[in-house]
């Protein structure tokens, strides 16, 4: 069975948000609620890099471990989800998350956030594949009709990989090496900062 | 329970190892002589011109959890990791959880151990069916006032903290995230009750509950229970003092603050800030839950006539005699001005009337 | 495809439409003597006979072979064509037997000739790698065989593939046609209308099928581009000044041009409104330029309704350098006001950002609703409000236009920036 995962690849984000306006309009996540965003690193300067990030599916989800009613749960490809009917809006699982993806409709006096809201890898929720309530409550169940996120579709430069994990790491694996750090990842030069050849420089690798 | 977080508290021993060869060893100062050192500076500019297709400057900047550029707006929209949540994971899960769910039992049990080896602190003598007011009524709003708060607290508290363990295997998700959502909710609006009893036992207790002269030897003496005997007190003795101190203005302040904190995250709060709230109040709940069910069973089964006096506000002259004795003393020679009734507690005849 | 939604109608209609009211929708159609050339059915003119209208006119761009028939045999076809080449490899329409060997997807202009001839269309210009009837070309022959006694022409064994001229040649006509030798291949019938024509105005097509197909020459000549435009006023790129610089410095060494009287049938303003301008550092001294965001387009009216952009750029801004905003007292995410030297005082948020240098400020130009500060929301119809609204940009750039196109200089001006109290 695929172990389904994101990878944001940054080299080749440009910060369009077209990722962020897919998930927005495929799901129809109302104002406020940021399932993905893109941020950006060394902003203006060069050496900007931008990467999108949205819920990660962890293996080891720490939402899924803090939530008092154990709301969440794995589906068999690694997709975490949760059931908005039994959550109480207690906000842990966003003070758990290392990636800030669980969202609230509600700014939350008394503690009154709503229900919590969050990336699905477009895959639902516990209700009926693909059913009114389904879309109404979790958005879009695109996995369930063989497709992937909406996100990964979307991104132009296919920044955004999204699906089963082990073609994501050929696909990255390929445009490693291609990039022309393949083999000098490894050895002296990098590890230790004294290149055994000073001389030494990474291969002229082709743009990817 | 979470076996796996038990084991990997790796990101504290990572951040203690961490301080420890900071303190110790110290960053080379001379960047020169330790190009390691000099690589880790490199800024990502100057790394894609040595070794393009290398982001790690990149990557140490993402984890550094500071804010970066996004033009979506959201709490910490632009903070890409947040490396605190799965520390506070691991203690919450790990310590927190099972120390305070075990924490109330043994404490029950302790409680249940006195009640059923040694018994409660009975009256030696007779009640007099005279009666001499303790409490005054703002006294006993106040402190009902918390009292029931707390229960309410503690109750629906621990259900949000250990109800998963040992409530949702019995009764189900769906009733189970029906009764945590009401404890959610109570837990919420009645908090800020909490806080301004807290507030108020404060503001009306603290002239009874000065520390004198004679506390420590008291609390040394454990009150006497151990001699048997009855060591004499005023009007509260000092473990009615500690009680006060420790849990009324310390534990309790804490926990008003700390949970104020969380209950309005309407101030854009960190995910840090809520942490260490949550974490201290959760420790400092915690510590008062237990210290409660002692103090409750003192109150109430524990010590003869002590429930009345609070309920009603009036002592027999029998109770204040063997366990206020000074206080009982100063009230019939007239230094302290209370009011006097006939009857018992429940019904009171006053006597007459005085400012207390 | 869609069907226009609720009152718009399709875009040759709408002419139709507006002949008709302005009084000349016969002219329109060719509707004379009894003729139309273009069916009109429900006020929506005939779209292939559109087509077939301008293939028989444009023949100098190139748009005469993509008639109908074979842009839409290549509609029906579309998997017969070779995702990185885009030529059609092999196929046959099954609905008219149309062989589709060879053509390019959607006989990219130009496509010389009519129909029969079936150039494939030209998929890069210029491509001396390629044979004429393969889509190739060489450089056009536009300005004249030679100037100040230099040849224009190509260089000897500069041409397009197998072309029967090794050398350059300029345009075709008919004396030329005649002079190499090719007349007698044309039919009598394009001898009739080529005859005194050249391959501009031969509405037979005859020349430019000649010239093409039989001899692998290219009707509009084989010439060199020039370096030296010298019908321009700068016939080499020159730096000028800009109307309004903050440098009076180079205003003077690199002065703008005279103004002109007639400019495209206007009087155009260069040198007096930078003359008056000079010291305009004094007041403006920052560059102001203005450009784009990804999530916006145009006058942003329909993306800024648009919830899910909206949400991502919420407030009209300028990116500002932090020692420009430092100077100023300027911090991040409070409103400014830029003022330029149109009088336009703009209220909009700091983004301070190292994306811009000390000098120069950006601002996006997707913004409108609000006006000198104020939010124009209650001037909307109810429910027409944008979701977003902010300053227009444009309220503060200046005038100016480029010499040579008109091309007006709406993007940038000088501006000052200060903090809004």
């Amino acid at each position: 069975m695929a172990r389904m995962k994101f990878l944001a690849d940054a080299e080749r984000c440009i910060e369009c948000n077209g990722c962020v306006t897919a998930c927005k309009q495929e799901n129809e996540v109302p104002w406020g609620v940021n399932r993905r965003r893109v941020v950006t690193v060394n902003d203006g300067v060069p050496g900007e890099r931008s990467i999108s990030v949205a819920c990660m599916h962890c293996s080891d989800a720490p939402c899924m471990a803090v939530c008092p009613v154990d709301c969440f749960y794995r589906t068999d490809e690694g997709v975490v989800l949760h059931d908005k009917d039994l959550c109480i809006g207690c906000g842990y699982c966003f003070y758990a998350c290392p990636f800030g993806a669980p969202q609230f409709p509600q700014a939350g006096a008394f503690g009154l956030r709503g229900k919590m809201d969050k990336c699905t890898f477009c895959a639902g929720g516990p209700e009926k594949d693909n059913s009114k309530e389904e879309f109404a409550k979790y958005g879009s169940n695109r996995l369930a009709q063989g497709k992937l996120p909406a996100c990964a579709e979307m991104c132009a430069t296919k920044a955004l990989l999204g699906g089963d994990g082990d073609v994501l790491a050929d696909i990255f694996r390929t445009r490693v090496l291609k990039r022309g750090k393949g083999s000098e990842v490894w050895g002296w030069g990098t590890a230790y900062g004294k290149p055994d050849n000073p001389q030494a420089k990474p291969p002229q690798g082709a743009k990817s | 329970m979470d076996a796996h977080a038990v084991v990997s508290s790796r990101s504290w021993k990572i951040a203690l190892a961490l301080t420890l060869a900071v303190a110790l060893g110290g960053v080379p100062a001379q960047a020169q002589q330790d190009p390691q050192a000099q690589r880790l500076e490199e800024t990502q500019a100057q790394r894609q011109q040595v070794q393009p297709g290398n982001n790690a400057p990149v990557w140490r900047e993402v984890r550094r959890e500071g804010e970066h550029f996004t033009t979506i707006k959201g709490p910490e929209a632009g903070v890409l990791i947040h490396s605190l949540g799965q520390t506070w994971r691991e203690i919450r899960n790990a310590w927190i959880v099972p120390i305070v769910g075990w924490l109330i039992v043994i404490a029950a049990c302790a409680i249940g151990l006195f009640h059923w080896g040694h018994g409660p602190v009975r009256l030696e003598d007779k009640p007099t069916g005279r009666l001499i007011r303790r409490f005054t009524t703002v006294q006993r709003v106040a402190h009902w006032g918390l009292a029931i708060s707390s229960c309410i607290l503690a109750v629906s508290g621990l259900i949000m903290l250990v109800g998963k363990h040992v409530l949702l295997p019995v009764i189900g998700y769906t009733l189970f995230s029906w009764l945590a959502e009401i404890s959610k909710g109570l837990h919420n609006f009645v908090g800020p009750v909490f806080a301004a009893s807290a507030v108020l036992m404060i503001v009306v207790f603290v002239r009874d509950l000065l520390p004198a002269a004679g506390d420590l030897g008291w609390i040394l003496k454990v009150g006497g229970l151990l001699s048997g005997g009855r060591l004499p007190a005023g009007k509260h003795h000092a473990f009615h003092k500690l009680w006060f101190w420790g849990s009324v203005v310390i534990l309790s302040t804490i926990i008003s603050a700390t949970g104020l904190v969380l209950d309005f995250p309407t101030f854009e709060q960190t995910r840090a800030v809520m942490i260490v709230m949550n974490i201290v109040h959760a420790v400092a709940a915690g510590l008062l839950m237990a210290l409660s069910v002692t103090h409750i069973y003192m109150g109430t089964r524990g010590v003869e006539g002590a429930y009345e006096g609070m309920r009603y506000g009036y002592v027999d002259e029998t109770y204040a005699k063997e366990h206020h004795v000074y206080w009982y003393e100063d009230v019939k020679a007239g230094k302290v001005e209370t009011e006097m009734a006939e009857g018992t507690p429940e019904a009171p005849q006053v006597l007459q009337a005085a400012r207390s | 495809m869609i069907e226009p939604l609720f009152e718009s109608k399709p875009d040759h209609t709408i002419m139709y439409l507006f002949a008709k009211k302005l009084g000349f929708a016969d002219q329109l159609v060719g509707k004379k003597d009894g003729k139309q050339n273009i069916k009109v059915k429900n006020d929506e003119p005939d779209i292939e006979d559109i087509t077939r209208e301008f293939n028989r006119g444009t023949w100098t761009i190139g748009y005469t072979g993509q008639s109908p028939e074979r842009l839409q045999a290549h509609m029906r076809n579309m998997h017969v064509f070779d995702v990185k080449t885009l030529r059609a490899r092999g196929g046959k329409d099954a609905k008219t037997g149309y062989v589709l060997d060879g053509d390019y997807f959607g006989l990219p202009w130009p496509c010389y000739g009519n129909a029969a001839l079936k150039h494939p269309g030209s998929p890069n210009l210029y491509d001396t790698s390629k044979h004429v009837m393969e889509g190739g070309g060489n450089f056009r022959a536009n300005f004249g065989v030679e100037r100040d006694g230099v040849s224009l022409l190509a260089e000897d064994g500069s041409h397009s593939k197998g072309a029967d001229i090794t050398t350059g040649y300029p345009e075709i006509d008919h004396v030329l046609l005649k002079k190499l030798g090719w007349w007698d291949e044309l039919t009598e019938d394009e001898k009739k209308e080529a005859e005194g024509k050249n391959w501009k105005t031969d509405l037979s097509g005859g020349i430019q099928r000649v010239v093409m197909k039989d001899h692998g020459c290219h009707p509009f000549g084989n010439a060199k581009a020039r370096a030296l435009v010298w019908n321009f006023p700068d016939a080499v790129p020159l730096h000028r000044e800009p109307l309004y610089s903050p440098r009076a410095d180079l205003v003077a060494k690199y002065p703008t041009h005279d103004d002109v009287k007639v400019l495209w049938r206007l009087p155009t303003l260069f040198k007096s409104v930078q003359e008056k301008n000079k010291e305009i550092a004094k007041q403006f001294p920052l560059i102001m330029t203005s450009g784009r965001l990804v999530e916006y387009e145009g006058g942003g009216e329909e993306q800024r309704s648009n919830p899910w952009l909206a949400e991502l750029q919420q407030d009209m801004f300028v990116e500002i350098n932090p020692k420009t905003a430092n100077d100023r007292g300027i911090r991040n995410g409070e409103y400014v006001w830029v003022k330029t030297p149109t009088g336009a005082r703009l209220k909009v948020v700091a983004q301070v950002t190292e994306r811009v240098g000390p000098d120069t400020v950006f601002l996006p130009f997707h913004f409108s609703g609000w006006w000198q500060g104020k939010d124009m929301l209650p001037f909307y119809p109810d429910g027409a409000a944008p979701i977003v609204r902010g300053e227009a940009v444009n309220t503060g750039t200046t005038y100016g236009y480029d010499r040579v196109t008109m091309m007006q200089e709406t993007k940038t001006t000088v501006c000052q920036v200060e903090r809004a109290a």
